[in-house]
């Protein structure tokens, strides 16, 4: 009997041995594989300028083996760049280029991702208008499902806040929710979360909100974002505030301003000190 | 007789059969004598010459004679003379006699140094007479190796004894030959080190004429950036010149100050890329080598099971997206 499982064992181990590894990516594809990565690396360490550097490289690499999705990926991250460095001039250049018609073809999916770049640098710019047409564009392109559905609805959500329609943007962020179900969609669900929040504070739902922001605390604690939680917290804040709350509110606005401190956000913690002096 | 002829066919005129038996062995036998004969010169015209010798040492009868290297008769006959001498008769063919004049020699030589002996005639002078029959040659006897010998041993002898001596003095280790080796050997030792000097001053001096060139091209990069940016600050300068001149002392003073920092800054940086230019080369190439190999090994290691299943496999990605980036402030 021992014998018969020890042989077993020896030949589901020499069947995994003998198993195929995965076909390697040519050459090129590698090269252009470690230089997004350098890229990825340069832009979580704040190097913007190498990172960009590093992402045209790539984006080249992959323009002379006519690899689409990598030029989608590249151009995209370029954008994303561009827009980071005050640049958003040049983010929409690579954003249009994608969404050509162009050889290779660019798939759906990173064109809808595209669209919800132009979406959001449209609403930087307070463009409401020009925000919701390409929210609109992007999730046609999605067709039903991409992996930036609930980034396009929230963002429809965020145009409709912009714009006062709370409740239509509490429906939008209801949707992205939605589509957001599984743990890669953690982020848009907590920004989900943090609209329908914006959108029942401003409704004078104070309990709803306060309900809904702590949902999305809780999720970016989890995500470890330093910048949504300050957000989180001074709406959560201006919440208890509204509700009479002062000491509650006091003491959301001072973790507030710890956290604007810690991540050296001088923007943020003169805000929370002057929400904190009000109160 | 008949009775045998009767019986056997082979006994038939048996007496014919003998006769020419008979004449044939005759004639073999006067054949082979008269070779024997022509091949002793028999029926060649010859001529005798004779030659007194003081002794038969060396000579025999049928002993070759010679002419200028072609045997053209033999020594016929010794007989001892009452004057103890030795007669030595030879017999020449006539032929070549024309070729011996009265003041011809006869010699006793070798073929060779240690050849046959020969009696050797020397052709005389073309104006003499021709030596007639019966004739007297002079005769000489040529130095054999016997004779040689000592004559050589007496000459090689002192040769032999300068060899020694200067093989004793090779030999000995306070001797001028040993001395002067000595000599030699640490002289080519101390050119050795010397030339290993010279190379390595050379090579050191290579390695800092390349780095000073190096610094030189990096200082020169400098020098155009800043030149480019004087000309921006002329520009500027030229425009703001009537403030300058207002306030041009202290400015001045703290140039000199500037300038001080600067040239102490230039110090130390030359300083260590001084020491960088030595020490930076090979350890940043052995550092790329080592991480090189790491590389390779890693790569290999995540190639193999099990590892590969818990290694995602390498893709391109994009910057992670957030609907809300810019929607913090708003």
């Amino acid at each position: 009997m021992t014998m018969r499982v020890v042989s077993s064992i020896f030949a589901v181990l020499l069947v995994a041995c003998a198993a195929a590894p995965q076909p390697e990516p040519a050459r090129t594809q590698q090269q252009a594989i470690a230089l997004n990565q350098s890229a990825r690396a340069a832009f979580e360490r704040g190097d913007l300028t190498r990172a960009w550097q590093l992402y045209e490289q790539a984006l080249a690499t992959d323009t002379s083996i006519e690899n689409a999705d990598g030029i989608a990926l590249n151009a995209l991250s370029l954008a994303q760049v561009h827009q980071m460095l005050g640049e958003p001039d040049v983010a929409q250049r690579y954003l249009d280029r994608l969404l050509e018609d162009s050889e290779p073809p660019i798939p759906r999916e990173r064109k809808a991702e595209a669209a919800a770049r132009k979406a959001q640098l449209a609403l930087s710019a307070d463009d409401t208008a020009a925000a919701e047409r390409w929210a609109d564009t992007g999730l046609a392109l999605c067709a039903g499902s991409c992996s930036a559905q609930a980034a396009l609805l929230n963002l429809r959500a965020r145009a409709a806040l912009t714009r006062a329609d709370n409740s239509a943007a509490i429906e939008w962020a209801a949707r992205a929710q939605s589509a957001a179900p599984d743990e890669s969609g953690r982020t848009e669900r907590a920004n989900a979360l943090r609209i329908i929040g914006e959108a029942r504070l401003a409704l004078g739902e104070q309990r709803a909100a306060v309900q809904a922001i702590e949902q999305a605390l809780a999720l970016d604690k989890a995500l470890g974002l330093p910048q949504r939680i300050y957000s989180d917290l001074m709406l959560l804040g201006r919440a208890h505030a509204a509700l009479g709350e002062r000491a509650a509110a006091r003491d959301y606005f001072r973790r507030s301003l710890a956290v604007a401190n810690a991540a050296k956000d001088a923007d943020g913690a003169r805000a929370a000190q002057a929400a904190l002096d009000q109160e | 007789m008949e009775t045998f002829s009767k019986q056997d066919p082979r006994f038939m005129e048996l007496g014919r059969k003998t006769v020419v038996f008979l004449i044939l062995a005759a004639a073999i036998v006067v054949g082979m004598v008269s070779a024997g004969l022509v091949h002793q010169d028999f029926f060649k015209k010859t001529t005798r010459l004779y030659f007194f010798a003081d002794s038969a040492q060396g000579i025999a009868s049928g002993m070759s004679v010679q002419l200028s290297g072609f045997r053209i008769g033999t020594i016929d006959e010794l007989s001892l003379e009452p004057n103890a001498t030795v007669k030595v008769r030879l017999v020449i063919n006539s032929q070549y006699a024309h070729f011996i004049r009265q003041d011809s020699q006869a010699r006793l030589s070798k073929e060779g140094l240690i050849g046959t002996s020969i009696i050797e005639i020397t052709p005389g002078s073309p104006q003499v007479r021709q030596v007639q029959n019966d004739g007297v040659l002079k005769f000489n006897r040529a130095k054999d190796i016997a004779d040689l010998a000592p004559d050589l041993a007496g000459r090689i002898g002192p040769i032999l004894t300068d060899i020694k001596s200067i093989t004793q003095s090779i030999n000995d280790p306070g001797g001028d030959v040993r001395q002067t080796l000595k000599s030699i050997r640490q002289a080519s030792e101390q050119i050795a080190e010397a030339a290993a000097s010279v190379n390595l001053i050379t090579r050191s001096g290579d390695a800092r004429i390349a780095a000073v060139q190096e610094q030189i091209g990096v200082v020169l990069d400098r020098a155009g950036t800043n030149v480019d940016k004087a000309g921006v600050v002329l520009d500027t300068l030229g425009g703001t010149l009537t403030t300058v001149d207002r306030s041009l002392p202290d400015v001045m003073l703290k140039l000199n100050s500037t300038l001080e920092n600067a040239e102490a800054a230039s110090v130390n940086a030359r300083k260590l890329s001084e020491l960088l230019a030595e020490d930076l080369p090979p350890a940043v190439a052995e550092g790329r080598g080592l991480m090189q190999e790491s590389r390779e090994v890693v790569q290999g290691a995540k190639k193999t099971w099990p590892i590969r299943n818990y290694v995602p496999s390498a893709k391109e990605q994009a910057l992670p997206f957030d609907s809300n980036d810019d929607a913090r402030r708003k």
